[in-house]
């Protein structure tokens, strides 16, 4: 779309584009990226999605010269948290700034003390439980964290490890992953309340049939956008992408959003900079680095130094509508960083998310 | 006796002083050496611009497919 809105045409330049895609794995991706720049020889690249994709990519940027990578939407928070790499530009938050003030709504507002969270084993779950918990562990809350390997069909032994003890059970998976573990809840009969991950409460899952719509409806939930918005901006976005996408979601996916912002920011620069992409892009990864960015959302986002998006973030529920799911605004959190506010040494004191970091257990 | 270097006048007794024209000749050389070098960056940077301008602007892009992601994403759709 924000191609289309141009005409593939930026500063006098056609815009020649080449999709690759990947399946969430790092070395798929990293060839993909290889390809494109060696065989096809891009200029810039608007990807990836996934974490580890992500955290591979900008390595991967870092052995080339003259070249740019804008990342889709992959949100480790390492990816830019952590020797970031100069030509590796990031224009939406990570899984962390996605599911800020869920922690805290969590103990102050639904009471729970104890929560099961039940997410995938790779950098992107680890980055969201690692945010959840900052907030949750700090109020005084316990969790027990229960992960599944990328691409898990069956889930029937985490369901069966879920303690009883437990007041809710954050979801912290994605697509496919969230799916199969709905629907498998579902059919368990298992009646812990849930609360949802940023990319559980969103539309690829949401506009999928089957029994996990039951579960969906009602749940609270945190992420970077809010499907029913009436913000003006927003609502004419959604017009425009269910125009262009008669056969698309109810509304534009999380991953659609990104993309559109990345593709946008990446228009922005090369308009500033006249389409001149000569001298290693050096005047480019300057103006892109100093973008502002207007979001679909009728927000702006903007980098910071490690070229790492500060976006505005909400608390959500889920709803259904003439019987379809879209979140709605609970509460909303502008500017959020991505060291949550903490100056960054601070922050990186507190260590890489991982499977063991944080941790806050209930006492047996 | 003039040495490499002196600007001295070898034909007319100046005394210590370089003689004025010289001085004037070469302070001129500078400028136009410096304005040479600088209309030869702009050229450079027009005729890369110029050049860029012929030719599009090539973006890749990488997305993950995963059910129930959109089956018509292609692998490769150059346009």
């Amino acid at each position: 779309m924000a191609f289309e809105e141009v005409n593939y045409t930026v500063a006098g330049r056609k815009i020649e584009w080449i999709r690759e895609s990947s399946n969430a794995q790092a070395d798929v991706a990293l060839a993909r990226a290889r390809k494109l720049i060696e065989r096809d020889g891009v200029d810039l690249i608007i990807g990836p999605l996934s974490g580890a994709e992500g955290i591979a990519l900008r390595d991967y940027s870092r052995t080339l010269k003259g070249k740019t990578i804008i990342n889709g939407q992959s949100a480790a928070a390492d990816t830019t948290m952590r020797d970031p790499s100069p030509n590796f530009f990031r224009f939406n938050g990570d899984g962390m700034q996605w599911i800020a003030g869920l922690g805290n709504y969590t103990y102050n507002t639904l009471k729970a003390r104890h929560v099961a969270v039940v997410a995938g084993d790779y950098a992107f779950p680890y980055t969201q439980v690692f945010g959840f918990m900052q907030e949750f562990c700090k109020a005084g809350g316990k969790v027990t964290k229960l992960w599944s390997p990328l691409g898990t069909a069956d889930f029937a032994s985490t369901i069966a490890r879920i303690p009883k003890t437990a007041d809710a059970v954050p979801v912290l998976h994605g697509g496919t992953d969230a799916l199969a573990f709905l629907t498998q809840y579902a059919q368990a009969g298992a009646t812990l309340p849930l609360i949802a991950g940023s990319v559980t409460a969103d539309q690829v899952v949401m506009s999928a049939r089957g029994p996990h719509r039951r579960l969906l409806n009602g749940l609270i939930t945190a992420g970077p956008l809010v499907d029913d918005s009436d913000n003006p901006t927003w609502v004419a976005f959604v017009d425009r992408y269910r125009k262009r996408f008669p056969d698309g979601f109810a509304a534009p996916s999380i991953k659609a959003v990104h993309y559109y912002i990345a593709a946008k920011a990446t228009l922005q620069a090369l308009e500033q900079v006249k389409g001149d992409l000569s001298n290693d892009q050096k005047a480019f990864q300057a103006a892109l680095a100093k973008v502002v960015v207007s979001t679909p959302m009728g927000g702006s986002v903007r980098l910071d130094e490690n070229r790492q998006a500060i976006a505005d973030n909400f608390i959500r529920r889920v709803v259904e509508r003439d019987g379809k799911l879209f979140t709605t605004q609970v509460q909303k959190f502008e500017a959020v960083t991505q060291t949550q506010g903490m100056p960054r040494d601070q922050f990186l004191a507190l260590g890489s998310p991982s499977r063991d970091n944080p941790s806050c257990p209930p006492a047996n | 006796m003039n040495t490499p270097g002196d600007l001295r006048c070898p034909t007319f007794n100046h005394g210590d002083k370089p003689h004025e024209l010289t001085r004037l000749t070469r302070k001129a050389f500078l400028v136009s050496a410096i304005a040479a070098a600088a209309a030869m960056a702009l050229l450079t940077s027009a005729s890369t611009a110029f050049a860029q301008a012929g030719t599009p602007i090539k973006i890749g892009s990488i997305k993950t497919l995963e059910a129930p992601s959109r089956p018509e994403v292609k692998t490769r759709s150059a346009r």
